[in-house]
């Protein structure tokens, strides 16, 4: 047995106006999960208290909560002292019980065809990663275009491709997910990663249903003129002043010895949008031991083409950039755009390893920044910590030059081509971005994707940064404390 | 058929038949005996989600004959 201290989120309709914390100390076993710690306090220190569950053993759904702020299902979390328990984002009806029932009423049934065969094999090998779900709604809590649209949510969509794949069904589960808010994922990837079946719905069901709705002509018309520009200049931004291939050399060669080199993939915004930003990550690399080459004939890693469905040249557009590294005999190729890093490590198949940046200057060591008199927050972008796993890099980075303030991670809104494609979406989820800037009161924000660190430009007034720009910054302090003479 | 998922309210309903449990049995229970009577089916999560049935992956116990009865 152990005693364990935690709190839950009480709410009565009748009695109170909000939700409010209550703490309670409880004797479990050891190896408790958070369902026998509400069966705990429910037994011994308060009947009132009311949360949902059947099974206790993961299977029906319906235990879903909220623990430290990340959804998990009751009965297979392990209970842990200090935590705090809370309902899903859902309408509440009384303390951790959510109104379930309408999301539950928008997950579409099978609609039989007449003469119905069995499905083949194949089919049922498509279906499998999709059909595990178990209601729990733990992906529609944490869905950032659930809470500003009317869509109806990832596993509505996980349901529409599995109906979608299968011959006994005769319902239009194209349309009907267009319908149903298709186009508002801004493939954050966060569904997935609380998903307790592990259902990869942004990669197998939206991606999927939306190449489908491509060849049915549903794809938006700013989603069509982007693919059109990169067929025909190979890059999905317009191209407007000198480019970063256009002002660097093919190899920049380290200040001090060579700890090791790379390849570097710059990606379409930092080639001809954020060029300093790149500009900057290279002054930092240099003075970091690390050789970079950088091939011309690289090309858009089709990210933008693989998110809204338009498949067509995307084959093209992998043989020409790994042909490109690997002609040069590069094993490790560099990414700093969070989006083309995810692509080519989840979406290609690299004869190279793809590393981005905050893990290759963790992995060498950072050469020591001075500290900047200043704070700052990080906005974890979604394809960096939830497309690579990567979170803690570019912290150990930031705290080496300037305070870090930490504020929840949650999608700005400008991926999946939410921000071309459903512009308000994408103000509606970035102005939420900035509200929770303005709560950490901080005199920067840095982030580690050119998409971010864009979009949450035009919502707040505090500077967006690079986070190389940041270091770098620190370099330049660094030198002047020094009296050395800036590097030009 | 009257279908809530009401957590809050507390109120007295007569019935004939009260029959616990939204599993397979619950359910054909309550289509049966609901041609009868009036019926109340009490469950401790929404109707479809819980018992067994939902989560049993393929096998079922039925009763096949007047005699396993
Ligand atoms: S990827 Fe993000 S926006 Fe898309 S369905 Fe999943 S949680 Fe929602
Ligand atoms: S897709 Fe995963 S997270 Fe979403 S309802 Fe189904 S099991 Fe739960
Ligand atoms: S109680 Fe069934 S999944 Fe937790």
């Amino acid at each position: 047995m152990k005693g364990l201290t935690i709190r839950i989120s009480r709410f009565d309709p009748e009695n109170d106006e909000t939700a409010h914390l209550e703490t309670y100390t409880v004797n479990v076993n050891d190896g408790a999960r958070v369902l026998h710690v509400l069966h705990a306090i429910h037994d011994t220190l308060d009947p009132s208290l009311s949360f949902r569950y059947s099974c206790a053993s993961g299977q029906c759904g319906s235990c879903a909560v909220h623990v430290n702020g990340e959804p998990v299902l009751a009965c297979l979390e392990e209970a842990k002292d200090g935590m705090t328990i809370e309902p899903i984002h859902l309408p509440v009806k009384k303390d951790l019980i959510v109104d379930l029932l309408p999301t539950l009423e928008a997950i579409a049934f099978l609609l039989p065809v007449e003469d119905s065969v069995l499905p083949k094999k194949s089919e049922i090998d498509a279906i499998k990663p999709l059909k595990d779900c178990i209601e729990c709604l733990a992906c529609v809590s944490v869905c950032p275009a659930v809470d500003v649209t009317k869509f109806l949510g990832p596993t509505a969509m996980r349901q529409q491709m599995r109906l979608a794949l299968d011959p006994r069904d005769s319902g239009d589960r194209i349309a009907d997910a267009v319908r149903d808010g298709l186009f508002t994922c801004t493939s954050c990837q966060a569904c997935w990663k609380v998903c307790p079946k592990n259902i990869e719905i942004p990669g197998k069901a939206i991606e999927k249903l939306r190449a489908q709705a491509n060849t049915r002509g549903f794809t938006l018309p700013r989603h069509l003129e982007v693919a059109a520009l990169v067929k025909a200049t190979g890059r999905s931004v317009p191209w407007t002043t000198e480019t970063f291939l256009e002002k660097v050399p093919d190899v920049i060669e380290p200040y001090g010895p060579v700890k090791a080199t790379v390849g570097f993939f710059v990606g379409c915004m930092y080639n001809l949008r954020q060029v300093q930003s790149a500009l900057d990550a290279m002054e930092v690399l240099r003075r970091n031991g690390i050789r970079v080459i950088i091939p011309k004939e690289q090309v858009c890693c089709g990210s933008p083409l693989i998110r809204t469905g338009q498949l067509a040249i995307i084959e093209t557009l992998k043989k020409q950039n790994i042909e490109t590294f690997q002609s040069r005999g590069i094993d490790t190729v560099l990414t700093m755009c969070a989006g083309c890093g995810t692509t080519l490590k989840n979406d290609y198949k690299t004869p190279f390893k793809v590393i981005d940046i905050n893990e290759l200057l963790t992995q060498y060591g950072l050469e020591p920044p001075a500290r900047l008199s200043i704070k700052a927050t990080y906005h974890d972008p979604c394809h960096l910590m939830r497309g690579q796993g990567i979170r803690d890099q570019p912290r150990e980075l930031i705290r080496q030059v300037v305070d870090l303030v930490e504020m929840p991670s949650i999608c700005c809104g400008s991926g999946g081509g939410v921000r071309s494609g459903n512009p308000e979406e994408a103000a509606a989820l970035g102005s939420r971005r900035g509200k929770e800037i303005k709560k950490t009161g901080v005199d920067i924000v840095i982030s580690s994707c050119p998409f971010c660190e864009f979009h949450i430009t035009e919502h707040t007034d505090k500077p967006v940064k690079n986070i190389t720009t940041v270091l770098l910054e620190g370099y330049k302090e660094k030198d002047r404390q020094k009296g050395t003479p800036p590097v030009t | 058929m009257m279908l809530t998922d009401d957590v809050v309210d507390c109120h007295v309903v007569d019935c004939h038949v009260l029959v616990t449990g939204s599993g397979g049995e619950g359910i054909r229970a309550v289509i049966e005996s609901s041609q009868y009577g009036d019926t109340v089916l009490v469950s401790k999560t929404i109707v479809g989600k819980g018992g067994c049935t939902t989560i049993a992956e393929g096998g079922y116990n039925a009763v096949m004959r007047e005699a396993g009865a």
